[in-house]
């Protein structure tokens, strides 16, 4: 059985007034609304406290934190996905074109790209959330969605394709 | 590879979290982890902006204009510092700043350093002139140009137009604003003020001990020790006193009330007395504050009073 570290709760507590506006600050710019924002931001502090309670940790620190917002984050934007989303995407075999993506030079419109960011399946908004907007190496965009580094690289060629697609496409 | 995603990387400035929100989840916090002492959480550090006054929800605009600034990052402290602007939404792009939003005076700005690949310019790149100029209306007109001024600003002085005192201000960006806040008439200042509330009322009766001892048998008021002829009531909100129909300060008929007024602006609420057709027959200072006997424009008599510190509660 996990002891519980009784010094970690203190920590947290301690870093609470630093943490929170980094967490709700993170939280904020990727949700819809400052309620949901609120609602993450809430789940987030009581996930770090079951897991203070588990005794399965080595610090308490605000990367620690915006770790566990991102996997509620992630969480939350897959109950919200209505569409039955492909939550597997298989691995592309090497030689598949997509592969070969066009390199993409364009100057993005970020208020446009929020919207199609919101507008793209959970599974890709995800992917390309941790891997851009985090700024995330894809060895821990992986580690963070659950697949293996191969299946993440795929999962982002078609989440470029299908962001892509829908921007060009909002263009007009 | 897919160059264009990079320019998705955000900048997570903290907040702005409300302070409410945030001490009820410490509360939550540390009751859940049993550490349930937990005090209640100073407001959150940075800038964290008051709900109340910057309305995160969406603003009902229809129109946002986009600024375009060298070097989007120093814009956006200044505006936060000189303008009081809540920044929020900063995108980083190659460095840049490739979209932020603010939001002062009630409206909410884009910003963005110089694009010029798409002809996306400064003003300061572009040259003297200006295409346009944003109104805005602020609260605290003189406020902002001294702030603005101070942080390099150029200001023209504050002058009265169109109802409203206006400073045009060119920011070190080299934007151009007209800022305004409307002009108050001495009648709507008047009707804002928070009205006056009772402060003190005496009752003269010619026995104060036969008084005492009937109003607190019939009314419940418990009474001081006597001093200059008279007693204080002591277990009412509102100070009451009764008094015989002369002590020291003045002479009253049997039967009299008495009314105090608290005027906290003091000196203008006696020059209002005078505006609005009663008159000022003495100024008198006592430990308790200052007081001015007044007849009103039908000739009958109240007082004013300006709480002394240690006086100003009501109990």
């Amino acid at each position: 059985m996990a002891v519980e570290e009784p010094e970690h709760g203190e920590s947290l507590l301690r870093l609470y007034d630093d943490a929170l506006p980094r967490v709700f600050g993170y939280l904020r710019n990727r949700c819809e609304s400052h309620s949901a924002a609120e609602e993450l931001t809430s789940e987030t502090f009581l996930a770090a406290v079951s897991q203070i309670r588990r005794g399965v940790l080595d610090e308490v620190t605000i990367a620690w934190l915006i770790g566990i917002a991102r996997h509620k984050l992630l969480d939350h934007w897959r109950r919200g996905d209505s569409r039955a989303t492909d939550s597997f995407d298989p691995a592309l075999p090497p030689n598949d074109p997509a592969l070969h993506e066009d390199p993409w030079d364009a100057v993005l419109d970020q208020h446009r790209v929020a919207v199609v960011l919101a507008e793209l399946g959970a599974h890709h908004r995800s992917a390309l959330t941790l891997r851009y907007v985090d700024g995330l190496p894809v060895a821990d965009v992986a580690e963070t969605l659950g697949r293996t580094l191969h299946a993440t690289e795929a999962l982002l060629v078609r989440a470029r394709l299908a962001f892509r697609r829908l921007y060009e496409g909002s263009d007009q | 590879m897919s160059s264009a995603f990079d320019s998705l990387r955000r900048i997570d400035l903290p907040g702005p979290v409300d302070t409410r929100f945030a001490s009820e989840l410490k509360q939550r916090v540390g009751v859940a982890l049993g550490l349930d002492d937990a005090s209640p959480s100073s407001p959150p550090p940075l800038s964290a902006p008051d709900r109340s006054t910057m309305s995160p929800q969406i603003v009902p605009q229809t129109i946002t204009p986009y600024l375009c600034v060298r070097d989007g990052r120093a814009a956006l402290d200044w505006y936060r510092t000189y303008f009081g602007a809540a920044v929020s939404n900063v995108f980083d792009t190659d460095g840049k700043v490739g979209h932020a939003e603010l939001e002062f005076g009630g409206a909410v700005f884009y910003l963005a350093d110089e694009f010029p690949e798409i002809g996306f310019l400064a003003p300061t790149t572009v040259g003297p002139g200006h295409s346009h100029l944003m109104v805005v209306r602020v609260a605290d007109i003189d406020g902002i140009v001294a702030r603005a001024l101070q942080g390099g600003a150029s200001a023209t002085p504050v002058a009265e137009e169109h109802g409203s005192r206006n400073s045009s201000v060119v920011d070190p960006y080299g934007h151009q604003w007209k800022l305004g806040s409307p002009v108050v008439s001495a009648v709507e200042a008047s009707s804002r003020r928070a009205p006056s509330e009772p402060y003190y009322l005496t009752l003269t009766t010619p026995d104060v001990e036969r008084g005492a001892a009937f109003y607190g048998a019939v009314l419940g008021w418990e009474f001081s020790e006597p001093f200059n002829g008279g007693r204080h009531v002591e277990n009412t909100k509102t100070p009451i006193g009764m008094r015989p129909p002369v002590n020291p300060f003045s002479t009253t008929a049997p039967g009299e009330i008495t009314m105090w007024w608290v005027a906290r602006d003091f000196d203008a609420a006696v020059q209002r007395v005078r505006d609005a057709g009663g008159s000022v027959e003495s100024m008198n200072t006592y430990d308790s504050g200052r007081e001015a006997v007044c007849l009103d424009n039908q000739g009958i008599e109240f007082r004013l009073s300006e709480p002394a510190p240690g006086y100003d509660v009501q109990r």
